[in-house]
């Protein structure tokens, strides 16, 4: 099963589909997460996930805005989807009947 | 950013593995970051990628199995060899001397060579290992008539040894089987008159990365 913060990669990847890479997941997780992200817990995740075969990296192109340095693109793989589609499912079982939990109708438990 | 903390950073970066350093440091360039925390961000990682070398067993057994013990023996080993040089004229022979000169320099060569080998990523902290009791043994050295830098006479072929390893690694080369066997043969051949028990476990530390070499190189090319 996946980590919290594997999880959250995953999806931040998966939201900004081909235009992931390293800075705006980070971007992404620090403004949807509302949590600082350092590059060391990224990137060590990164590896971490592409060992397990639920994302792949690559380096993608250089732009001005980074000095001329290339970027380490990010793509979710069909078993990063399927992974990160069980650990939301099992939150969601878990989670029922918690008094933090929205009720089936929409309100809280 | 100022160009002074943008140098702090890149400068810090250098830890970091060439392709690694090109996408973090575009990374810290394009989100803006200050000094602090662009630091923090490439300081963190390096660390992080320091501490995963150390799952593996290698760095362990470069740095506590053979750059910490081997410094002392070699400063001992050193030593022994500077004395006998100097008692020439008087009792020892050219020819011990000579035997005994070369098996320092066989055996500093190939624990510098084989500690690369083993982590080359680690080498600096292997390299700390070696070099503390060095300097531990200077500030506390008081022989008389031996000058206390002939306690670092082993550096020389050891740190030669480190440079031809990592020569050989960017070059995506290794030490032939040929070569590292009669290395290891050439240390025990020249080991084997001066034994005794002591002496005998002493070259035996000594000895055993020859040995390791030996035995990798045979591996790899049974492998290639």
């Amino acid at each position: 099963m996946l980590g919290e913060f594997e999880y959250v990669i995953l999806t931040a990847a998966s939201r900004l589909g081909k235009q992931a890479y390293g800075a705006v997941v980070r971007d992404e997780i620090e403004s949807s997460a509302g949590r600082k992200c350092s590059i060391g817990a990224l990137y060590t995740t990164l590896d971490r996930l592409e060992q397990k075969g639920l994302l792949r990296t690559w380096a993608g192109e250089a732009t001005a805005e980074r000095g001329g340095r290339a970027k380490r693109m990010i793509e979710v793989t069909p078993a990063g989807v399927k992974a990160a589609t069980e650990f939301y499912e099992s939150i969601q079982r878990v989670s029922r009947g918690a008094s933090w939990a929205p009720a089936p109708d929409g309100g809280a438990a | 950013m100022t160009s002074l903390g943008w140098s702090v950073v890149t400068t810090t970066a250098l830890l970091l593995e060439p392709c690694e350093r090109e996408a973090v440091l575009g990374d810290i360039a394009e989100s803006e970051s200050d000094v602090w925390r662009g630091f923090e961000d490439v300081a963190g990682l390096a660390l992080r990628r320091q501490l995963q070398l150390w799952r593996d067993w290698r760095p362990w057994l470069a740095t506590f199995g053979l750059a910490l013990p081997c410094s002392f023996l070699f400063m001992g080993f050193s030593l022994s060899v500077s004395a006998m040089a100097r008692e020439i004229p008087h009792q020892s022979g050219i020819g011990q001397l000579l035997s005994q000169a070369t098996l320092l320099a066989i055996c500093a060569w190939t624990c510098g060579y084989v500690a690369s080998t083993l982590a080359r990523q680690t080498i600096w902290i292997s390299a700390a290992a070696c070099g503390l009791p060095c300097l531990f043994c200077l500030s506390r050295f008081g022989i008389q008539h031996q000058s206390r830098w002939e306690l670092l006479i082993f550096l020389l072929p050891a740190v030669f040894g480190v440079w031809v390893a990592w020569r050989m690694f960017r070059s995506g080369r290794g030490i032939s089987q040929r070569t590292a066997l009669l290395l290891a043969l050439l240390t025990a051949t020249l080991a084997l008159p001066g034994i005794h028990a002591v002496s005998g476990l002493v070259v035996l530390v000594l000895a055993w990365p020859g040995w390791y070499l030996a035995v990798t190189s045979r591996q790899q090319s049974q492998t290639n």
